[in-house]
């Protein structure tokens, strides 16, 4: 692993991010905490999909899959009588178990039809959990039994392990990019077929890669069930949060260090601005930040070169948009 | 009577193939994942609406119309603003159409408000050999295919279309063959709105339109165009009408609990097994 | 960059949380709204329910609290017909707007999950929009429901249908995959086996079902005397349209609950003739009404005149929860929870509604469930006996 100095400066950043939030959570009130916990599960799932999405640059939609099939299974597990941090485990691992399967299947594919592989599992999943009642509890939802205790303590202990899921993601992240396992990832992205040349296990790591993004996944949708106590499929399996996520890390940079937990700060605060202020235009204001982000500066926040883009802008004549759409 | 549960899935599905068709043209030839298509749909659904109920012009008036204007439409978004994203990966395409889908939905919601509406025509019943086919859906099955088939004639058969063909085979040399790219790009964009919009009159014909069909009509056009094969006008026609009959067929066996799931699991099991679909050709990657 | 990011991030969370000084003449009542997704319908409707009472109230005076007077504002946001943000949003009107009271989302199931939250916190919450006796099942002190059980509902109207049609033996029923339309579906099949009658068909389609003609043509096959369909009202008005497509005939067809609005016979014109319906309030049910609007004719007459057409169930329900709560607050003299609570489930409220009394679980238990039909393109109420404005009229499509 390559823990050169910019490494460190940033693992210390983040990590004093996370202490400062945490910190934080013993002062908020608990709307805010809300808030926190919905910023911190989003971090999770955008650093979730930041690996197989970002590094490794297969376009993946299917974070909302491993999202509600977490739900489910830390819901069927608490109802079952399981207790609850042992029924996330149970979902990191069933998650991480579903992706390596499902990675089988679906990591020959490449492009177009990779993602549209990783939608049709959502869907998929989706109508699976709305008709098989004897399960799931069908359309009608499931009720998870409810963590018992005044609301301030609760919402501060899901805060807490949300934001140490987040924590966790975080320095996996910060891993996979220094390490050789993300270099190789790159070397994917980049040229597959050259990668596997170069000596690179590609299918090892393909599956890896989605696994890490499923386990984190699912292990978000576990706590996150635990927390609103009741689970529907359409808002588990939801294709609007798929894509989401992915948006999110792209407008904050796709494979970068920072760039999913900047996407998700910028989406949950533009989020609450919209909300109060535009009660009926909001999901249009989020389409047009939405296309302006990505036609002027698709590399997102922290992927974009901002140096190079500014000199470009300030040349007079040869600019970018005077070259033909080829 | 199994001859009716056939008949019923082929007039859906002649519907579904034109519903289809312009997002497969878009993805085949432009690559790009067209988010916008189902709220285009509705767009058209909604402009007929309003012309017929509102303006209280004749169908057939507004139909054409309608399909113009959507064509405007198409036409300057890819000219105006996905010509310059169009070389970039599927992902940053796909987020663009989906931010204006968003936009688009919204003002379809707050413009028309989300109670149902729809054109309730009646044309009568076909009583043919024990089964009833309603006119209606005839009439709609017919308009689907016909305009289908128009496009599939054009792009063989006339200058433009074979241009098309050509940026889809191999867009540099048909930039060095004299082709104009965006151009072609915005016309094939123009043209799957155009469809589109004409999708969207014949289903105001059947179905109460809502803003939130948007969703099922993109959802539905995926599964078409996975089956038939991505980026294949005729394969849009073989996967409209092999997902009509697959539901239909699931309604029997399944119960109607599983009707759409049945489509999502072929989608899937398409995809995972043989990619290309059922008439495609390996298309972009 | 990244801290600077994280400051303005904190800093302008800091500025949205930042309440403002409470007004102290004005009564906020929390309303998350589904004024987008697919309940953007049901959510408009809602809201202006909720309106007709804010309005009336006000220009009464507003709320009387002992001897102080409260201007009556709602506390709106939309939750986009998520569940999850419902929930979020009940939060933020709890803690950040600091609400005292709150109008519970539409639909049961949305009503279900922010129940909870509001339980949690000891805020009322006033439910307009559900009547699943499950959601009542969990002994919340908190949740006051309108709607009076499905199983009133079902009740009724297989009694009416079995006096009025002897010859009923058989029922077809097809309900949509959710709480509520599956849940009276349920009710309904329990009811009519109770009763005698031999349920044919009982089946589920899913939400998003584009096309009902296989299912239909499978019921038609086993020609039942009554199909009762129960949806959303697009999915009604496609399921009655594919059955005159496929020309079944039927003695009773009962849906729920499409047909009582409006609509619903716009979009299929003469193929509402002679369906059946259900119905918690009509107009025409002459409740009076001495707190507001007089009556139920008048209520209607004003919500006419503001919207420009009839209110059903869904809106009537929505103001009357919003003036069921402010009457227990005026009889209260307080604005605190237990006090209001406590009159909540000692009264019985006399609306323009009709009786509303919340029973031990927190749901009203007064049956004044109507039975209805659609008779030359006017909603008209075939029972209880003392509302009846006419009789029914057997066999959809009508015979000629």
């Amino acid at each position: 692993m390559i823990f050169d100095r910019p490494a460190i400066i940033k693992l210390v950043v983040g990590v004093a991010l996370f202490m400062g939030a945490a910190i934080a959570g013993g002062l908020l009130d608990n709307y805010q905490l809300q808030v926190g916990t919905s910023l911190a599960m989003l971090s999770v799932l955008c650093m979730g999909w930041n690996i197989t999405g970002g590094y490794m640059g297969y376009p993946m939609l299917g974070m909302a899959a491993f999202f509600g099939l977490g739900c489910y299974i830390d819901a069927i597990a608490q109802v079952a009588g399981i207790p609850v941090v042992a029924a996330w485990l149970l979902a990191t691992a069933g998650g991480a178990l579903t992706a390596a399967l499902l990675g089988l299947a679906l990591l020959r594919l490449k492009g177009h039809y990779f993602a549209i592989g990783t939608i049709a599992i959502v869907e998929v999943l989706r109508e699976v959990s709305n008709n098989w009642e004897s399960l799931t509890g069908g359309a009608v939802g499931l009720n998870v039994p409810i963590l018992q205790g005044d609301p301030e303590t609760v919402g501060r202990f899901f805060y807490l392990a949300m934001a140490s899921l987040a924590l966790l993601a975080f320095l996996i992240t910060i891993v996979i990019d220094r390490s050789r396992f993300g270099f190789g990832l790159r070397c994917i992205r980049q040229n597959e077929q050259a990668a596997s040349m170069v000596g690179i296990d590609v299918f090892r790591y393909k599956v890896a890669a989605f696994m890490l993004s499923g386990a984190l996944g699912s292990t978000a949708g576990a706590v996150y069930a635990s927390m609103v106590a009741f689970i529907e499929p359409k808002d588990a399996f939801s294709l609007i949060m798929t894509i989401e996520v992915a948006v999110m890390t792209m407008l904050g940079g796709m494979g970068t260090i920072f760039g999913p937990l900047a996407g998700a700060v910028f989406f949950v605060v533009l989020r609450e601005f919209v909300w109060a202020n535009f009660i009926n235009w909001h999901s249009g204001i989020l389409g047009l930040i939405v296309v302006i982000v990505i036609y002027f500066v698709p590399g997102g926040l922290f992927g974009t070169n901002w140096k190079a883009l500014f000199r470009r802008a300030a040349r007079p004549r040869a600019s970018v948009r005077s070259q033909p759409a080829l | 009577m199994l001859a009716q549960y056939v008949v019923n899935g082929l007039l859906m599905g002649g519907l579904y193939a034109c519903l289809a068709v312009g997002f497969a043209l878009v993805w085949g030839v432009l690559n790009i994942v067209n988010m916008l298509h189902g709220s285009m749909v509705v767009l058209g659904a909604y402009f007929c609406l309003v012309g017929v109920q509102q303006l209280g012009l004749p169908l057939y008036a507004v139909a054409p119309a309608v399909c113009i204007v959507l064509f405007a439409f198409g036409y300057v978004i890819q000219r105006g603003l996905l010509n310059r994203v169009i070389t970039q990966p599927i992902l940053i395409t796909l987020t663009l159409t989906f931010g204006l889908e968003l936009i688009v939905n919204n003002v379809i919601l707050n413009v028309f408000s989300a109670t149902p509406r729809s054109l309730a025509v009646n044309l009568g019943t076909l009583d043919v050999w024990g089964m009833r086919i309603p006119m209606v859906r005839i009439v709609g099955m017919l308009v689907a295919v016909f305009l289908t088939l128009l496009l599939y004639w054009l792009l063989r058969h006339s200058k433009m279309g074979r241009a098309i063909i050509a940026v889809r085979m191999d867009r540099h040399a048909a930039a060095l063959m004299g082709i104009r790219i965006p151009q072609i790009y915005a016309l094939t964009f123009g043209i799957g709105a155009l469809m589109a919009g004409a999708a969207g009159c014949a289903m105001a014909l059947i179905y109460p339109v809502t803003p939130m069909m948007s969703g099922v009509f993109l959802g539905k056009a995926f599964v078409i165009c996975v089956l038939g094969g991505l980026g294949s006008v005729p394969g849009a026609i073989i996967g409209g009408l092999v997902l009509g009959l697959v539901e239909g067929l699931g309604t029997l066996t399944l119960g109607p609990q599983w009707a759409t799931s049945v489509g999502f699991i072929l989608m899937m099991a398409v995809i995972i097994v043989f990619p290309s679909g059922i008439a495609g050709k390996k298309g972009y990657e | 960059m990244l801290r600077w990011k994280f400051v303005a991030a904190a800093a302008s969370l800091g500025l949205l949380t930042a309440t403002p000084a409470l007004a102290q003449d004005v009564l906020k009542l929390g309303a998350p709204l589904a004024l987008t997704g697919p309940l953007a319908d049901a959510g408009a409707k809602s809201k202006q329910g909720y309106e007709m009472c804010v309005s009336a109230v006000n220009e009464k005076g507003g709320v009387n609290v002992g001897d102080k007077k409260y201007k009556l504002e709602l506390v709106e946001y939309d939750y986009q017909s998520d569940t999850n943000r419902a929930v979020q949003i009940v939060q933020r009107l709890i803690n950040v707007d600091k609400v005292p009271f709150l109008l519970a989302p539409y639909g049961s199931g949305d009503t279900k999950a922010t129940a909870v939250v509001a339980e949690r916190y000891g805020v009322p919450m006033m439910a307009a929009a559900a009547a699943t006796k499950s959601i009542f099942d969990q002994n919340l002190n908190n949740l006051f429901g309108i709607l009076f059980p499905n199983r009133m509902i079902t009740d009724a109207e297989v009694a009416y249908y079995k006096k009025n049609i002897p010859e009923l033996k058989t029922v077809a029923v097809l309900a949509l995959n959710n709480l509520f339309p599956k849940a009276i579906a349920a009710e309904l099949v329990e009811t009519a086996k109770d009763a005698g009658l031999d349920v044919v068909y009982n089946s589920i389609y899913s939400p998003d079902t584009t096309d009902f003609s296989n299912v239909l043509t499978q019921i038609k096959a086993l020609n039942p005397d009554w199909i009762y369909v129960t949806g959303y009202t697009q999915d009604l008005i496609i399921i009655r349209k594919q059955m005159a497509d496929l020309g079944i005939e039927v003695k009773l067809l009962t849906m729920t609950a499409g047909p009582a609005y409006p609509e619903f016979k716009d979009n299929v014109k003469a193929l509402a003739e002679n369906v059946t319906t259900n119905s918690w309030w009509h107009q025409n049910a002459n409740y009076t009404d001495a707190f507001l609007f007089g009556s139920s004719q008048k209520y209607n007459d004003a919500f006419n005149a503001r919207f420009k057409r009839d209110a059903t169930y869904l809106e009537a329900a929505a103001t009357v929860s919003c003036e069921t709560l402010v009457m227990a607050i005026e009889e209260a003299k307080s604005l605190a929870a237990a006090d209001v609570r406590k009159v909540l489930r000692s009264k019985t409220f006399d609306t323009f509604y009709g009786p509303v009394r919340f029973g031990a679980s927190g749901q009203n238990d007064i049956n004044a469930a109507l039975v209805m039909q659609i008779q030359d393109d006017k909603l008209i109420v075939l029972a209880p006996e003392n509302l009846k404005q006419s009789t029914l009229r057997i066999g959809v499509p009508p015979k000629k």
